[in-house]
């Protein structure tokens, strides 16, 4: 657990808050970025993508204000400086995708190499159309990395437009979306029988629905796994931060509960890339740990199971 | 149907406290020093009404309509809107309730609050006092800065306690005010899904809204015919 916290991560979490001083973030971050970060290849093309990612629901909905985006600004370089690529966001978070605009004009050629996700996120066919055209406005892209079917929604007609996409070159891959273990019937048979590149769902060690049936079935096909809510929205810190970490935990190179549980995620071979959301730089910085050093093997993921499952 | 039912309130919730008062920050420091006017101004009409002076009821029911669109306009239509993709809804709950007691000003003929009960007159001004001083105060006391806090009448929790208040003071019919109430249960929902004891104060005035209710069926009682 860090010391020091006053307020619980899972707070924070929620609340967005940074408190964390900018300041410290050089000598922190000089501690962890001397070693060589880790990356799995994404099915489709074989690119490989840091295991690491970061997501915006609620951490960068900050609107307007000025103060909060030069924040976000701060939290984007510092994940970007730890070797981060995969940034994700949605239609449906409110300012996120303005916000993260705003971010990477200011962090100019600093932010080239930002692997941009975003989704589409509307019943309407047409309207997904420009909901399209308006996400490549407010990220200020003229091509995205990723576009993805939020929540499966309105799948068969958003899925037909991102395809053309693809096919016209003006997209790279093409993905869909669930949450919290829902819809995942249909995801199956969405996977089964469209050529998508990538799936986003809900894994974390508290819940691996998943592992039965929809991560061997994404190995099988071929389809890059996004992990979202790798800390089930923070309840994972209220239920274990006041517990002391295993000792062996250093064996796999994590030092607080933010870096177990994203390894524990990012160990499953099916999984590409983890997606945690942070307003604060520290805890960026605690999360790009899960980045480096060696990954659990299936033993010692059964032990970090088992250790969880006692507290 | 299942997967409905997953969900959780804080499922819905897509922005931090955090962020939520900063708006309230930025609003305030965008109207001020309106927040100071309100405020000398509600203290006048508690005043007022404790030592039975002379209000003059229908202007007051026409700015506090105001209030209403104002508030519609400026903190759900441009500032919620930012963090929120259903603020527009909310602007347009809020232009209703300020159309509703606009008509109810033109209905208002006298100059004097009139009373048919002190019970329900108390617990007015208690409303009222409440969203005076007892709000604000709640609010530091919960950490929100000096600057983010709501404004006497002109934010939203602030204006619908307001409301209601003036129901229960001046014994006119719950239902004009029934989008406040309405607002003070999303309001309750919001802070709740934060984890925020800043839910209790919209929680409480909507049970005293609903005892008003029923205290009007008890009482058969319908609007004060003089205002």
């Amino acid at each position: 657990m860090p010391s020091g916290y006053s307020i619980s991560r899972r707070q924070l979490l929620k609340q967005g808050l940074l408190l964390g001083s900018i300041a410290a973030v050089p000598a922190l971050g000089s501690q962890i970025s001397k070693r060589p970060i880790i990356t799995k290849p994404i099915p489709t093309s074989g690119q490989p993508l840091p295991i690491i990612g970061m997501g915006t629901w609620i951490t960068f909905n900050v609107g307007q204000d000025i103060e909060a985006r030069l924040k976000r600004t701060q939290v984007l370089k510092t994940f970007l400086e730890q070797g981060g690529q995969l940034v994700d966001s949605s239609p449906m978070y409110g300012s996120a995708e303005e916000v993260l605009g705003f971010c990477r004009q200011q962090l100019g050629q600093r932010a080239d190499d930002l692997f941009s996700a975003t989704k589409v996120w509307t019943s309407s066919t047409s309207e997904g159309r420009s909901q399209i055209d308006n996400s490549h406005r407010l990220w200020g892209l003229d091509k995205f990395n990723l576009f993805q079917v939020h929540n499966l929604v309105n799948w068969r007609d958003h899925l037909d437009t991102l395809f053309n996409m693809k096919a016209e070159g003006r997209l790279q891959y093409v993905g869909i979306t669930t949450s919290h273990g829902r819809r995942h019937v249909d995801l199956e048979q969405i996977m089964k029988t469209q050529p998508i590149d990538f799936v986003q769902l809900t894994y974390h060690i508290d819940n691996r629905a998943v592992e039965k049936r929809l991560l061997p079935l994404a190995q099988d096909r071929g389809i890059a796994i996004i992990a979202n809510r790798p800390f089930s929205g923070g309840d994972l810190f209220d239920d274990y931060e006041h517990q002391p970490l295993p000792e062996w935990s250093h064996e796999i190179d994590c030092h607080n509960w933010a870096q177990f549980f994203l390894k524990f995620v990012v160990s499953h071979p099916a999984i590409t890339c983890a997606i945690p959301a942070t307003s604060r730089v520290d805890h960026m910085l605690e999360n790009m740990g899960a980045l480096k050093g060696p990954l659990p093997e299936a033993d010692m993921r059964k032990e970090m199971l088992k250790y969880v499952s006692r507290l | 149907m299942e997967d409905l039912f997953s969900y959780r309130l804080t499922d819905f919730l897509m922005f931090s406290e955090q962020t939520y008062w900063r708006l309230f920050s930025r609003y305030n420091q965008s109207i001020f020093p309106l927040p100071l006017l309100s405020l000398a101004f509600g203290l006048y009409c508690l005043y007022a009404f404790v030592a039975f002076k002379k209000i003059v009821i229908k202007p007051l029911l026409m700015l506090i309509a105001l209030a209403w669109l104002w508030i519609g306009f400026r903190f759900f239509g441009q500032l919620y809107s930012e963090i929120n993709v259903y603020a527009g809804y909310l602007a347009v709950l809020f232009w209703l309730q300020g159309l509703l007691l606009l008509s109810r000003s033109f209905k208002t003929v006298t100059y004097h609050a009139w009373f048919r009960h002190p019970f329900e007159r108390y617990i007015g001004w208690v409303l009222w006092i409440m969203a005076l001083l007892m709000l604000p105060l709640f609010e530091i006391l919960l950490g929100k800065s000096m600057n983010a806090t709501s404004s006497f009448a002109l934010t939203p929790d602030s204006i619908a306690i307001v409301s209601i208040a003036l129901v229960l003071i001046l014994n006119i019919k719950p239902w004009w005010v029934l989008a406040a109430a309405l607002w003070l249960m999303i309001s309750t929902l919001t802070y709740w899904a934060m984890g925020s004891l800043l839910s209790l104060p919209p929680f409480i005035t909507l049970l005293i809204y609903g005892w008003a209710h029923w205290l009007q069926k008890r009482n058969k009682t319908g609007d004060n015919p003089s205002i």
